[in-house]
């Protein structure tokens, strides 16, 4: 049964025990979002260019860096007994990692570059004759930014509950490899079907209807990879609760 | 309070750590676990809270499976390790952060626990040393008021005087509700806290009994010959004289030897079974 004071507890410890690390990597970004207000020409002034067009991807790298922290304790022979003898169950535990590395932090962090903005905005409007316009991440492609960063992010979640040493680049060693296989496989399959095309050509078959159906099959291809990038951030979060659920010290 | 029936684990398939492997847990009493290195002490209490799972029999923990983890299992467990870990923070923060999590946390308790061990409870747990590191997590367990602790090791890098106080605390929180297990190699350290002797040995539980019922059948004393004294169950020279276990049959009350009892169990398992068996 699910207990809203266990979650609770499950994020505050969470909460606790990232606050240092967390801070000082917000602080990082909150760094470069300053840095990215301003340019050189020759002297210091604030550039044309939306700060918040970097935004997700700064937010990918703040959730997938989350992600792998969250586990730590996990992944430590020692600390893993602790965690796993905390009195909350699975989901909770899962909940609030999951909660933590995407709701969170997209809060945490776009609060506080907007903030951030707001102010270096304001002041340059204090000092400045010109009149600099407060701006926005851009919000029409808001969601398709947003289903880039939980798919990243989900990942690196699996991936930090999966392997014990090195999370990070075992992960990406995973998505690379698979990005490759998945590459050469795709490869096969359109020069097979290039080849058949031909082959069709040759024996005077209608060449426009036989090139209409290789394009209808990509979009097929298209459509199958984007379904496919809805359901692997689910697949990859139901698959790190299985593991949490099943891993042992 | 845990039941273990006929469980069977190992981690590999080639050799079995515990083959078949029954005990029940009561509580009000303090059972001290003992065996060899590589026996399965850690792991056997590990299978008791649900970390390892076990291949095949049953392992129950208030009458629920131990490895679901479920929270009412684990609200009333405290598996303390031999390696104390604990995070970068202060212990005032700490305690703040974790005890919400166990629900009859006892803040009181714990620090009268860390004032009983000289632990300064606005320390930063980075700079303590190993054994106020331990002493802090006794302190924690001890306040969680779990109905069972599990403390591996508990003695492992304490001072003498955190010793005696460590078996003060624990006599003063045992109950008829709670139940105390040690697993431990150190058992001079906690030879008058334990009231029953598990001995773990090649896979099975060889000896299970109180003290008291390990009183009634044996009879420890201390030889001051330098011949190896006869008709005895077992004898190890020792540097006062010989230690040595006889068959109890008259009725005279001796003090338990942990260290010749375990021997005994492990040299003689049979005759062993045999007598407590019988």
């Amino acid at each position: 049964m699910f207990s809203f004071k266990r979650f609770n507890t499950q994020f505050c410890i969470l909460l606790g025990q990232n606050a240092n690390r967390h801070s000082i990597a917000l602080l990082v970004m909150v760094m470069y979002f300053v840095i990215i207000h301003f340019k050189f020409s020759p002297s210091l002034i604030l550039t044309d260019r939306n700060p918040f067009d970097d935004f997700f991807m700064i937010l990918t790298i703040g959730s997938i860096g989350f992600s792998l922290d969250v586990f730590k304790q996990l992944r430590s022979p020692i600390a893993g007994i602790y965690y796993q003898m905390t009195p909350a169950t699975v989901f909770e535990k899962w909940l609030a990692a999951l909660l933590y590395t995407t709701l969170f932090t997209l809060v945490v962090i776009f609060t506080t570059f907007l903030l951030v903005h707001t102010l270096i905005i304001t002041g340059a409007n204090l000092f400045s004759t010109v009149d600099y316009a407060y701006q926005f991440p851009n919000w029409a492609l808001a969601w398709e930014n947003l289903k880039m960063v939980l798919f990243f992010q989900s990942l690196f979640f699996l991936g930090a509950v999966i392997f014990k040493k090195s999370p990070f680049l075992k992960t990406i060693l995973v998505v690379v490899g698979s990005v490759i296989l998945f590459s050469i496989i795709m490869g096969l399959v359109i020069k097979h079907q290039f080849d058949v095309d031909s082959l069709s050509v040759s024996f005077g078959s209608d060449k426009g209807i036989q090139g209409f159906e290789v394009l209808e099959q990509f979009e097929t291809l298209i459509k199958v990879l984007n379904v496919f990038s809805w359901i692997l951030p689910f697949g990859c979060w139901g698959a790190a609760w299985y593991r949490l659920k099943t891993i042992q010290h | 309070m845990i039941t273990l029936e006929n469980i069977r684990f190992g981690y590999t398939s080639r050799k079995p750590l515990f083959e078949d492997l029954s005990l029940t847990l009561e509580g009000g009493h303090i059972y001290g676990l003992l065996g060899k290195n590589g026996a399965g002490k850690t792991t056997l209490l590990k299978n008791m809270a649900g970390l390892r799972f076990v291949k095949s029999g049953l392992c129950t923990s208030f009458g629920l499976d131990a490895k679901r983890r479920l929270p009412s299992m684990l609200e009333r467990i405290y598996f303390l390790p031999e390696e104390i870990w604990l995070p970068d923070m202060k212990i005032n923060t700490y305690v703040r952060t974790y005890a919400p999590a166990w629900p009859r946390f006892d803040h009181g308790y714990f620090k009268n626990c860390l004032k009983a061990f000289e632990i300064d409870p606005t320390a930063r747990i980075k700079t303590m040393s190993f054994g106020q590191r331990k002493k802090t997590g006794i302190a924690f367990a001890l306040a969680t008021k779990a109905d069972i602790l599990m403390l591996d090791e508990p003695t492992n890098g304490l001072d003498i005087p955190s010793k005696t106080m460590f078996r003060k605390l624990v006599a003063e929180a045992l109950d008829e509700d709670c139940c105390i297990i040690l697993s431990t190699h150190q058992v001079r350290d906690l030879e008058t806290l334990i009231d029953s002797v598990i001995v773990l040995n090649e896979a099975n539980i060889v000896f299970n009994q109180t003290i008291d019922a390990t009183c009634e059948k044996l009879r420890f004393s201390l030889s001051t010959s330098l011949e190896m004294p006869e008709n005895v169950l077992y004898a190890e020279m020792t540097p006062r004289g010989y230690a040595v276990v006889n068959q109890n049959l008259t009725g005279e009350e001796s003090k338990v030897d942990l260290e010749t009892l375990f021997n005994l169990c492990i040299q003689q398992p049979e005759t062993i079974h045999q007598l407590f068996n019988a």
